[in-house]
């Protein structure tokens, strides 16, 4: 066990904000909240996936739908109270743990906002090792566990169980009650036991991100640019620096999708996203595509921007790197790779 | 036809008279006097003197931050929190610093209304209820409102609403900032901003009518305006209303005037003051600003705001050996530095007693008091903590030449400056030098259909420079662009933010 204090938040934040590959959402608010909670209840536990035993309960908490919500419509506790009172009921024993769905962007701070209040600690662990848009996107889909029942709340107490036969159907359905609930829902999509949380999520991510954010925040006290010593810390690839021309950009069936132009003197990159970076064609050609990591970071600071915060005239550096290892399988691919993607962009 | 350029600092009132080709013609600089207006009225009349040809005059001023900073003459508030689904897990006033928090915020309510992002109630507006409310805080002290819903940038009605019901109630007078009148996307920012606004109106208000009143009796009849945080200008009655726009100008004004008067592009700008520095980046003529969300007094606003570290180190910084060591500030003797001054027969010695027997700064009446070879170290250390700030904000940018500026500046002149470093003639000026290279600007914000986009983004460009020049501007450019999509709205409509900016251009 760890402890997590608040003098972590900055570097879980903008860790997780590069992990984003631009989409999971503004770490802005999350952090403000995760401060609060910090604050009202003390500091959280963080526990190593190696600690469980094969019977405890672990939820993984996330948000869905679209980010800038939650710019707006501040959290109250009740979302996520019920929704764990719920699955409390339904298994009849107590949990053992929390833990992040999504590590990458906002998603990362989520179980934080409870975890205090309910007394539980947060694994340190997640179902992607990034951020991805779609609710079939995660690790167990990837090694076939069907998830039994998935839980949605909104902010007035309401609880919607969800009983599909896969994880694309979950994301078909909870994608329209999302939009019902004011465009942002607490969501489950699975309940684990130890043994399958050891054998399916992807490991150590809150510690990882720290760790990334830590770079970024020692390398502005050494007065170094931070963008080498994210390049050697991801094993990362860079691409290119360039000023913003333009942004494109629509909300297609609840997600943020468009291009932004990137240009140099003699380059000019062309970057889309649907809520994450996705491809980088370099004159027309890939430079980059998913599930690689995908981040534009200010040119100055190394602070990453998000897809929802890009600005005309911002001078960016563009990098890659890896996402984990998942995600490179053929079963991976066919969730989350180039082929899928282009279909829906 | 000229320009004056004015800041209105904390301890000095600076006045630059420019001509057409922005050549300094004349400068003067003055103590600012606690009414704001005496000092400014000093510094109008000893640049006008033999120039009545003025066209225009542009007024920067810290006096708005430096209430918030000495927690001075602050209306005290209370929020009402449009939020039916009462959000608990950020509160109004969170990180704010406490003492700010005491001064404003008498108290908080949060009251069924806000809206979804498709434009539906969270829960609709209750009269009664927020009758109530909004007689409670009252009850506990507040004499100014904010009502902040959720959404209200975007769909404003519901703000709009109580305003009309609290007209009834509270008078016309009474001041009420509506969150949907700050904009922007994030109801922390909104809401902080619109708080900060309400407890800065009124006393502001006294202020600037007295000083209009004055400038008629000038008899000047050019327009006068009030340097904004995006580097354009907005008249005085805006500044009334909404003096939160301007928190963020004056630091900037020095920077750019610091940078233009060097003739540099980029370069890093140190101002030095009389009890404190502050330093800055110019990136092609722009003030580098912050990425991460802006912080003015503590408190966390929407506006974007210069990257910047502050010292305690100016021209009225105390002197202390302690051990043979010395120490510079962070106490300054501020503004009764000609009282305090050691050279011309005070107690405490300072950073301009070191200067005097330099030579470098001349004050009638003073005498030098310290030994040369103390008064080249003190100066030196001083320098060297300059220097220090330097690398600390140029980063890796090393390549970025040091501009010095202020009423500090000359401090300086004789400490072994680097090829890199310099201090250019008028740098006392450079802060009134800013404000008068400002530029008038536009901004259109509207709505439109993104299937159109490429038709329509082109025009309203247009639209914005077309504006921007009949408002005076000078070859205006766009300066801000935003198109924010609306999230589930039945068309595929976004609403846009555009901004043409161009040089003051006067006849």
């Amino acid at each position: 066990m760890l402890n997590f204090s608040k003098n972590k938040l900055d570097s879980l934040a903008i860790g997780a904000a590069i992990l984003g590959s631009g989409g999971g959402g503004s770490t802005d608010y999350p952090l403000l909240t995760t401060a609060n909670m910090l604050e009202t209840y003390g500091d959280i536990s963080l526990l190593n996936v190696n600690e469980l035993q094969d019977d405890d309960l672990v939820v993984p908490l996330g948000f869905m739908g679209a980010p800038l919500v939650g710019l707006e419509k501040i959290r109250n506790e009740l979302e996520l109270e019920t929704i764990i009172q719920a699955i409390s009921k339904d298994y009849n024993r107590p949990l053992k743990a929390l833990s992040v769905t999504e590590i990458g962007g906002g998603n990362a701070f989520t179980p934080f906002y409870i975890a205090g209040k309910l007394d539980l600690p947060i694994l340190d662990a997640d179902l992607i090792g990034r951020a991805f848009p779609e609710l079939q996107m995660i690790s167990p889909t990837v090694y076939n566990l069907q998830s039994k029942r998935c839980y949605m709340a909104d902010v007035f107490g309401n609880v919607i169980k969800l009983e599909c036969n896969n994880m694309q159907e979950v994301e078909k359905y909870a994608r329209h009650m999302t939009v019902a609930f004011g465009s942002s829902a607490a969501i489950v999509l699975h309940v684990f036991t130890g043994k399958e949380a050891k054998e399916v999520m992807v490991k150590d991510s809150i510690s990882k991100a720290c760790a990334l954010g830590d770079i970024i925040l020692t390398a502005k006290k050494l007065q170094q640019k931070p963008l080498e010593a994210i390049l050697n810390y991801t094993n990362g690839k860079m691409i290119g620096s360039g000023m913003i021309k333009d942004i494109n950009q629509s909300i297609t069936a609840g997600f943020l999708t468009g291009k932004v132009q990137v240009q140099s003197d003699c380059t000019e990159w062309q970057i889309e996203y649907q809520n994450e970076y996705l491809f980088i064609h370099q004159n027309q050609k890939i430079a980059a595509q998913t599930p690689d990591i995908i981040a534009l970071l200010d040119e100055e600071t190394g602070v990453p921007l998000s897809s929802d915060s890009l600005t005309y005239g911002a001078r960016v550096d563009i990098i890659s790197f890896k996402a984990p290892d998942l995600w490179y399988t053929s079963s991976g691919l066919n969730l989350v790779g180039p082929q899928y993607f282009k279909k829906q962009i | 036809m000229f320009k004056i350029g004015i800041d209105i600092g904390g301890t000095n009132t600076d006045a630059v008279l420019v001509n057409h080709n922005n050549e300094i013609i004349k400068t003067a600089k003055v103590y600012t006097t606690s009414d704001m207006v005496t000092g400014l009225v000093t510094a109008i009349n000893a640049v006008t003197q033999q120039h009545k040809n003025i066209g225009a005059i542009i007024v920067g001023t810290t006096h708005v931050i430096n209430s918030l900073l000495e927690v001075k003459n602050l209306t005290k508030i209370g929020v009402i929190r449009l939020a039916g689904h009462y959000p608990n897990t950020i509160p109004v006033g969170f990180k704010w610093p406490q003492k700010l928090k005491n001064a404003i915020i008498m108290g908080t309510k949060t009251i069924p209304g806000g809206c979804e992002c498709d434009g539906s109630d969270i829960s609709p507006l209750n009269k009664t209820v927020t009758l109530k409310a909004v007689n409670q805080l009252i009850n506990a002290g507040a004499e100014g409102l904010v009502i902040a819903g959720i959404f209200s940038s975007i769909y404003p009605q519901q703000e709009l609403i109580i305003k009309n019901w609290l007209k009834d109630e509270l008078g016309k007078e009474f001041p009420i900032t509506l969150a949907s009148d700050i904009g922007g996307i994030g109801l922390i920012e909104r809401e902080n901003a619109a708080i900060l606004n309400t407890a800065l109106q009124q006393n502001l208000t006294k202020g600037f009518q007295h000083f209009q009143k004055e400038l008629q009796n000038l008899d000047l009849t050019c327009p006068i305006w009030i340097t904004k945080n995006n580097g354009t200008v907005m008249t005085i009655n805006e500044v009334m209303q909404y003096p939160v726009f301007t928190l963020a100008a004056g630091p900037k004004n020095s920077f750019v005037g610091g940078a233009k008067l060097a003739d540099f592009e980029n370069a890093v700008v140190a101002d030095i003051g009389g009890t404190s520095t502050d330093v800055g980046i110019v990136i092609d003529g722009f003030v580098r600003q912050t990425f991460k969300p802006a912080e003015v007094a503590g408190v966390r606003l929407g506006f974007a705001m210069p990257d910047l570290l502050t010292i305690g180190l100016g021209g009225g910084s105390h002197i202390e050996y302690i051990n043979a060591a010395i120490k510079i500030g962070p106490s300054s003797a501020g503004n009764a530095l000609l009282q305090q001054m050691r050279s011309l027969g005070g107690v405490q010695l300072t950073l301009t007693d070191a200067a005097i027997v330099q030579g470098t700064i001349n004050i009638p009446g003073a005498k030098s008091c310290l030994n040369p070879k103390i008064a080249a170290h003190i100066l030196d250390q001083a320098y060297k903590t300059i220097q220090q700030m330097y690398a600390k904000i140029a980063g890796f940018r090393k390549d970025l030449p040091l501009v010095i500026v202020g009423g500090g500046a000359e401090l300086f002149r004789n400490c072994n400056l680097s090829t890199q470093v310099s201090i250019p003639t008028y740098s006392a000026s450079a802060n009134a030098y800013g404000a008068a290279m400002a530029e008038i600007g536009t901004t259109i914000n509207t709505i439109i259909n993104l299937k159109d986009r490429t038709n329509i983004l082109p025009k309203l460009e247009s639209e914005a420079l077309a504006q921007a020049k009949t408002k005076g501007a000078d070859s205006p450019r766009i300066i801000e662009k935003q198109v924010i999509p609306y999230y589930y709205a039945p068309e595929n409509i976004a609403r846009v933010v555009i901004t043409a900016a161009g040089a003051l251009c006067i006849q």
